[in-house]
């Protein structure tokens, strides 16, 4: 499933999060890189720096937005002011696929800057959706929502945190970023089988995938994208890439960020996995 | 599809309930409540607070953490990421008041101005008024003055770093064809990166100080590293600056941030014309003492040097452009 409606009916291979201790590396010396994934928050500025930077790093590369900061799962109205930054933003990249946190994190126009799990209810399955459609709607680009990392587990929840990510693209009908290291973390930390999780999502809908590093401590793991992948999480996604098919994947690494080759080589072991999926396919 | 369950009918004073709409809005009001709620002085939840008394109701425990502890690791994080965002913004005001006077004064800040931004670059915005409110001094005495001026000064640099700029306005263009009949009707504004600011304190050379022993720590890092047994010395900080009168523009010019010292003649130029007054009431604006009685024109010939030559620095380096422009 390389391509589907929502991630625009590409093919990009494995991508890696664009951060400023490599901006001189890959402006100066170009490395191949199938294509970069910018933190679209980052950029909705005016000026300066990073949209120079941005620019650049267009005339050479292709670039996929991933924002922090939609909250699809809040409460409050989407804000059309942040709405026009974004669709401006769109314009430039030509992204063909935006993605974004299947999360809250505001109330009433105050922001936690968080990714704080959903209560995993009928209603706000049910207005998450509306908003990612009215979000689509308004920046005429395909959406795929994140699953997050969570440490909490809500009294309200009426179903599984898969079960509600499946009623909320479907009711949206929208693409899946499937972040299978977050899976991972998530099911340390409340104790669920991540390989129940992986088999209950519509692999149709998959337009990206994450994979990333983690922290553990004595009793929770903290998803910090601060180390390489581990191999709980690569079994993960081998998993997720039998089941969906080579999908456009992405390596974040945020914190402690090591040289931009380690950065690369750590993204480029998922080729190992789509690679053998592709030819298993083609044998087929 | 999971399977709907019958919902238990609602009870006055309930606990917020996710499962309605309305429901879900009290539900994570309450929750944000909790997270952005101040900590304990040993950096853990405050459970006997209003706030952590309605969220933990909500939260459900596991074999391993208690509800408290759940809601702890976001309340932890809260801080832990805005901290951080004006620790990075506010280098030199830290340095000038001490870690643990800068932390107490971040702290009191995010919780009377949480963020209203989706971004934490617009954080500290409201920092140098906050540091201005008498009732705030307690974390800056005896150099509240000072505080305030590197305070406005880094935000002038969050500004100059990613503010946008407006196709400039060349000098030529005042007196060439395109100007009006009049070009002192005419009315300019300055870069929208670009922040004048009259300070108590010249804390450009201070910032510069600050950075200028960064870079030599940063060259230095493989030497410390190496020596690891050395015992690491503190690095002194510069000294601090003494009261002076000083009038810097803060701007960005290829994508570089600058800051430049101004005379205050330049400076009420500058300032008259960001405020939209047309160009010859903002050149009179700069001078605001009469003409000396002796001599006139030596002070006149003066000032018209003080106009000429600011305006000609000023369009090489992209200062001006046309009002209504955004």
């Amino acid at each position: 499933m390389p391509a589907n409606p929502f991630n625009g009916f590409t093919d990009y291979g494995v991508g890696i999060g664009l951060r400023v201790p490599h901006y001189q590396h890959i402006l100066s010396r170009k490395p191949t890189v199938d294509w970069f994934e910018i933190i679209s928050e980052n950029f909705m500025v005016d000026g300066g720096r990073p949209l120079h930077v941005l620019d650049q790093i267009l005339e050479q590369y292709r670039v996929v937005q991933h924002g922090v900061s939609m909250y699809f799962g809040s409460a409050d109205k989407t804000d059309r002011e942040h709405l026009k930054r974004l669709k401006a933003l769109v314009k430039r990249t030509k992204t063909p696929w935006l993605s974004d946190h299947l999360c809250w994190g505001s109330v009433d126009g105050t922001y936690t800057h968080d990714l704080i799990p959903m209560p995993y209810t009928f209603a706000a399955a049910r207005r998450t959706a509306q908003k990612i459609r009215e979000v689509r709607d308004f920046l005429e680009v395909p959406l795929a929502v994140e699953n997050v990392s969570s440490y909490v587990e809500f009294h309200a929840s009426e179903m599984t945190e898969w079960e509600f990510l499946n009623e909320v693209v479907e009711k949206a009908d929208c693409g899946i970023l499937l972040d299978v290291n977050n899976i991972y973390v998530s099911s340390m930390n409340h104790r669920f089988d991540p390989r129940v999780y992986i088999d209950a999502i519509d692999p149709r809908r998959v337009a990206q995938i994450h994979i990333a590093g983690h922290s553990k401590y004595e009793r929770f793991i903290l998803d910090t994208h601060d180390h390489p992948v581990c191999d709980p999480v690569w079994k993960l996604y081998a998993r997720a890439i039998a089941r969906v098919g080579p999908t456009a994947t992405l390596l974040e690494w945020d914190d402690r960020i090591p040289s931009f080759d380690e950065v690369h080589a750590e993204a480029q072991k998922s080729t190992l996995y789509l690679d053998a999926k592709k030819k298993e396919q083609a044998l087929a | 599809m999971p399977k709907k369950r019958n919902r238990p009918s609602p009870k006055s004073g309930a606990k917020p309930d996710a499962r309605s709409r309305a429901g879900l809005r009290a539900f994570q009001a309450t929750l944000a409540a909790a997270v952005m709620a101040p900590l304990s002085p040993g950096g853990t939840l405050r459970r006997g607070t209003a706030a952590a008394r309605k969220a933990l109701p909500l939260v459900k425990p596991n074999d391993r953490l208690t509800a408290p502890e759940r809601l702890e690791i976001y309340n932890i994080q809260y801080w832990l990421r805005v901290l951080d965002a004006l620790r990075e913004d506010f280098p030199a005001l830290r340095a000038a008041l001490g870690e643990a006077r800068f932390e107490a004064l971040a702290r009191a800040y995010l919780a009377a101005r949480p963020s209203r931004s989706f971004t934490l670059r617009n954080l500290g915005s409201g920092l140098p008024d906050f540091l201005a409110r008498p009732s705030h001094r307690k974390w800056t005495t005896p150099h509240t003055a000072l505080a305030i001026d590197l305070a406005r000064y880094e935000w002038a640099q969050v500004v100059a770093f990613d503010e946008a700029e407006l196709p400039p306005l060349a000098v030529e263009a005042l007196t060439g064809g395109e100007s009006p009949s009049d070009p002192g009707k005419l009315r300019l504004r300055l870069q929208p990166h670009l922040t004048l600011l009259a300070l108590r304190h010249p804390v450009d050379a201070f910032v510069l100080a600050l950075q200028h022993d960064d870079r030599l720590r940063s060259e230095a890092s493989n030497v410390r590293i190496a020596k690891k047994k050395k015992r690491e010395r503190k690095p002194k900080r510069p000294p601090l600056p003494k009261p002076e009168p000083t009038w810097i523009a803060v701007h960005r010019s290829d994508n570089l941030l600058y800051s430049k010292r101004l005379d205050a003649e330049s400076f009420r130029l500058l300032s008259a014309l960001n405020a939209g007054r047309p160009l010859a009431r903002a050149c009179s604006d700069a001078f605001p003492k009469p003409l000396p009685k002796r001599a006139p024109e030596d002070e006149l010939e003066r000032r018209s040097r003080v106009i000429r030559d600011g305006f000609r620095l000023w369009g090489e380096l992209g200062w001006l452009a046309k009002r209504g422009l955004t």
